[in-house]
């Protein structure tokens, strides 16, 4: 780009416009609640007392995750940046941003595709097999903003792992095992 | 006579640069303050390519800064006290330095002004500039001094001056014509007679010789690879390379190595697939010699290929002498006499190798640089010179035993030793990466050279069909134009972790073998490893990806670290380079939901990956834009590309050219724009795994069941792949002048000109391909077949100035 460019002052106005620290945003509040998200069901409410079993996949490269979803009242965004937080009991708690949470409109709100909580894939899911975890995230939208909690409880009932294009499951081989 | 009157004319002008010296300024970022993750971060120099002064007692080093904050400076350091001198004043961004033969003017290469600084070495200081093209880079002098050589990026050429000294400046007599050469060239080397230069392409993996006499390339040779130096050892040219993968199984998928067989010729797939090589060629003819490779190359990840087994392709393997290179990305090379010395600049390390008849190779010691990211080296009498890049810092050795004598700082630490920030520490990961790969070899610099994309396309674990589909390097620069999701449109900075995952997957860590454990390791396995971590070896794999454990499998390498878990490796990693393995939280934190309290982020494998997410959104990595946009011919393209007709604007509309920060229509996807790669049976090779889908649900790709139906489906899921098509995110123009020819998703296309016309368009040259097609349907990616060859012409010219 050339100093004496004079596109560039254009440029660099639309640049800063892009940069510009706008300061503390007073984002206006939204309800939120967070659920669990599944290929057949892409909001599944849980139960107050924590006792919804959330499946933890072992997916593509031995990565490890719950899938959950987020709905919004009709005060909602429809995209958003959201950092989450999971408190896995007996686990220090840890968290994470997931930039650019779509949603959808939905009934009188608005609802997100799936939001992974990835979980530490270092000892597979057998360790969190059980256990009660409490998640919360805040919602930021462009001009609004939420929180919302939850909790479930980890299992890991499905027989197969699904570390490349297909599932592989016990049924797979002769042997029972997974290779 | 008429032989000296260039040089009359010249003297009688010295002391007058009668030329505009301009600098080119830096691109404005999208990435800024108020955007998560943003940070100020401190002001580096990055020493880069060092000069010794004919009288062995001053190294010279180039301070090249970045892109986006590039440096003005040279240091002297004086070797006898280790102390940096009085920096001097030079262009923007100086990199290449090339001492005079005579021994006392260096000529300081600043890639982004038009003009190098001439420094008199004697007197300390800057006495003239010489007029040149932006983005020359690096410089060769023939034995006489009477020609210089300069490689330029921005021009793909060499471009040949006539050049005179006088007293303390050296004066330019004439310009000749330039030289093509392959794209993006850097370094180069001139033959002891001066007959020949050889020059390395870091882009576009191309070797080319050419005849200093008759100033015409006399071979270009496809190294397959980037090469990032050359030096020239009596008859052989030795280049620092890396492998000529394309990380597709052997015999499978495109013919990379040109044999008329598929494969690419090496044994390895994915990214156990990438070596650091030292490659020779006949100076006279270019003919290949011994290509020496990474002594890794097998057999520390469980998808090695087995060196005893045939069927597991055991004898692709080049023979074990041949297996030498130590360290990751071979950088820089200094000659010695018989002692070639190589930086590794992707694992902070160099080797001695000993250079034997015909440019055989014997390899010598290996020792660590002392410093983060080693590029130039020089030998200076019994001395050896190393700048480290990111360690702000130069080391000085004993050319005799290698032992280092000093460090000097010759950078900026006045905000701190680097790493100061978390985006440093994912500049770190980025650019010494092996440390943190289970074969010690792999770096993202391998294939984001210097942030560019090298013009290769390479078979990914993400493609459904694997080892049998293509994807296009992508440089790195303007990631935080297409951000939140800069790869597969589905990725974003936070997550990108199956390209992380290459380096060091979890199979090769006891405690995450899923295949040792189906069941999940024992309680406490990281912090009591059960005797089954010493006992039982790696699993191995037969087809180069998924992992096995079968009894009777011969060879299953032990693990390739002492790590229970691969989190424990990265933070045992982390502590030794930096000394620490948490972030600094100034950009890399997690943010508790409630409070708002910003938590330092442990640096595993996930926060590595996130910072270095970090360090790809917090600076443009953007090359300053050489073309002048206020050509009539630009105009021209400017208004094309905005008209209706074309629609270019659509997709890409200004600032970022891309659907995303900024723009409206952010984060669209689409339907292929261009016909996909087929294999037989029509079949896309472009789509994605189920694995990958589910992992990334932003990645769109059409079902089986939708198209075929569920039953048909249920007994095949591969019975559609003619119809099924991926979707695919809309790339960010910015920079586009100075990517790979290589372009589209495969990297079929070869320069902006295929990409741009319809099949058959009078615009294309013979033996092109109008790329702007989809299955026979023209005009799919923009409305140009109505336009003339010149309006083609100005579109390009167009472009190349974003």
């Amino acid at each position: 780009m050339w100093s004496s460019d004079p596109r560039v002052l254009p440029a660099l106005a639309a640049a800063s416009l892009l940069t510009a620290c706008p300061g503390p945003i007073d984002r206006d509040p939204f309800d939120c609640t967070i659920g669990l998200w599944t290929e057949d069901e892409p909001f599944v409410p849980l139960a107050a007392d924590g006792t919804t079993a959330a499946e933890m996949v072992f997916g593509f490269q031995g990565f490890l995750w719950v899938d959950t979803a987020i709905q919004a009242d009709e005060d909602g965004p429809d995209l958003a940046d959201v950092a989450l937080s999971i408190d896995i009991d007996g686990f220090a708690p840890f968290g994470t941003s997931v930039p650019g949470v779509e949603f959808a409109a939905h009934g009188d709100g608005f609802r997100s595709g799936p939001v992974q909580v990835r979980l530490d894939n270092d000892e597979g899911a057998s360790r969190y097999e059980g256990l009660a975890a409490e998640v919360a995230m805040r919602v930021r939208g462009e001009r609004e903003e939420g929180v919302c909690t939850a909790a479930f409880t980890l299992v890991d009932e499905d027989p197969c792992i699904h570390t490349d294009d297909e599932p592989d499951c016990p049924d797979d081989d002769d042997s029972g095992e997974i290779d | 006579m008429s032989r000296l009157l260039p040089l009359v004319i010249a003297l009688a002008l010295a002391g007058c640069d009668d030329f505009e010296r301009r600098d080119l300024e830096p691109y404005p970022s999208s990435f800024g303050e108020g955007d998560p993750g943003w940070a100020e971060q401190p002001r580096r120099e990055n020493p880069l390519e060092v000069a010794v002064s004919q009288d062995g007692r001053t190294a010279w080093i180039s301070l090249q800064g970045s892109p986006d904050a590039p440096g003005r400076s040279v240091v002297p350091v004086d070797l006898a006290t280790g102390e940096a001198g009085e920096r001097l004043g030079v262009g923007s961004g100086p990199t290449g330095l090339a001492l005079h033969p005579a021994g006392r003017l260096l000529v300081v290469l600043n890639r982004f002004s038009n003009y190098a600084s001439v420094i008199d070495t004697e007197r300390g200081r800057v006495t003239n500039s010489i007029p040149l093209d932006f983005y020359a880079i690096e410089a060769a002098f023939t034995p006489d001094g009477a020609w210089l050589f300069v490689t330029n990026r921005a021009a793909d050429a060499v471009q040949v001056l006539e050049v005179g000294a006088d007293g303390g400046e050296l004066r330019v007599l004439r310009r000749h014509p330039d030289i093509p050469v392959g794209t993006n060239p850097r370094d180069l080397a001139m033959s002891a007679d001066g007959r020949t230069l050889a020059v390395a392409a870091l882009t576009g993996t191309t070797l080319s010789l050419i005849d200093v006499v008759a100033r015409t390339e006399r071979a270009r040779i496809e190294v397959g690879a980037p090469i990032a130096d050359v030096v020239i050892a009596g008859d052989v040219v030795i280049a620092a390379t890396l492998s000529a993968s394309t990380h597709h199984p052997p015999f499978a998928g495109p013919d990379g190595d040109g044999d008329g067989v598929p494969g690419d010729g090496t044994p390895n797939i994915n990214f156990q697939d990438l070596q650091n090589e030292l490659a020779t060629f006949d100076l006279q003819t270019g003919e290949p010699g011994p290509r020496y490779t990474s002594e890794g190359i097998c057999c520390r990840d469980y998808r090695d290929v087995d060196p005893r087994d045939v069927g597991r392709f055991g004898d692709l393997l080049p023979p074990p002498e041949r297996r030498i290179v130590a360290g990751a990305l071979p950088e820089q090379m200094a000659l010695d006499g018989d002692a070639l010395w190589v930086t590794y600049s992707g694992s902070n390390e160099l080797q001695r190798f000993d250079v034997g008849a015909g440019g055989a190779l014997t390899p010598g010691p290996v020792f660590t640089a002392g410093g983060h990211n080693p590029h130039g080296i020089a030998v200076a009498g019994d001395r050896l010179v190393v700048a480290h890049r990111l360690g702000e810092t130069a080391g000085i050795r004993s050319a005799s035993d290698g032992s280092l004598q000093a460090t000097v700082v010759v950078g900026d630490v006045a905000g701190g030793a680097f790493p100061g920030t978390d985006a440093e520490i994912g500049e770190l990961f980025n650019f010494v990466t092996a440390p943190f790969t289970v074969d010690g070899g792999q770096t993202c610099q391998h294939c984001h050279r210097e942030g560019g994309n090298i013009d290769k396309a390479f078979s990914m674990p993400l493609l459904r069909h694997l080892g049998l589909g293509l994807r296009q390097t992508m440089d790195y620069r303007g990631a935080a134009d297409t951000r939140p999701w800069f790869f597969e449109a589905a990725m974003n900075q936070a997550n990108f972790v199956p390209v992380m995952n290459e380096f060091a997957r979890i199979e090769n860590f006891c405690c995450s073998d899923y295949t040792l454990w189906p069941d999940g390791p024992p309680d406490g396995c990281a912090q009591s490893p059960p005797p089954e971590c010493e006992t039982a070896p790696n699993p191995y794999s037969p087809d180069g990806s998924r992992a096995t454990r079968a009894t009777d499998a011969e060879f299953a390498s032990p693990r390739p670290t002492p790590d229970a878990t691969r989190d424990a490796f990265y933070r045992r990693r982390m502590q030794e380079m930096i000394g620490r393995t948490e972030s600094f939280a100034d950009g890399l934190y997690w943010e508790d939901p409630v409070t708002e309290t910003r938590n330092p982020v442990e640096l595993d494998f996930d926060g590595i990956t996130r910072a270095l997410g970090l360090f790809l959104m917090q600076d443009t990595h953007l090359l300053p834009n050489p073309h002048d946009p206020e050509r009539a011919a630009v105009r021209r393209g400017r208004a094309l590309f905005e008209s209706l007709e074309t629609g270019c604007s659509v997709c890409h509309p200004s600032p970022t050219f891309s659907t995303s920060t900024g723009a409206e229509l952010v984060g669209v996807r689409m339907g292929p724009v261009v016909s996909p790669v087929r294999g037989e049976d029509d079949t896309n090779l472009d789509l994605l795994s189920g694995g990958f889908l589910d992992l990334f649900p932003r990645a769109e790709m059409d079902r089986c069941a939708d198209v075929c139906g569920a039953e048909t489906c249920d007994e095949d899921p591969f019975v559609c792949d003619d119809l099924l098509d991926v979707k695919f995110g809309v790339t960010s123009l910015r920079g586009i002048w100075d990517r790979a020819d290589g372009m589209l998703h495969h990297g079929l296309a070869r320069g902006l000109r295929e990409v741009l016309c319809t099949p058959g368009h009078p615009a294309l040259k013979e033996g092109e391909i109008g790329f702007n097609e989809r299955d026979g349907i023209p005009d799919t990616h923009g409305g140009t077949s109505h336009l003339s060859e010149a309006e083609i012409r100005d579109l390009i010219d167009f472009l190349r100035t974003l």
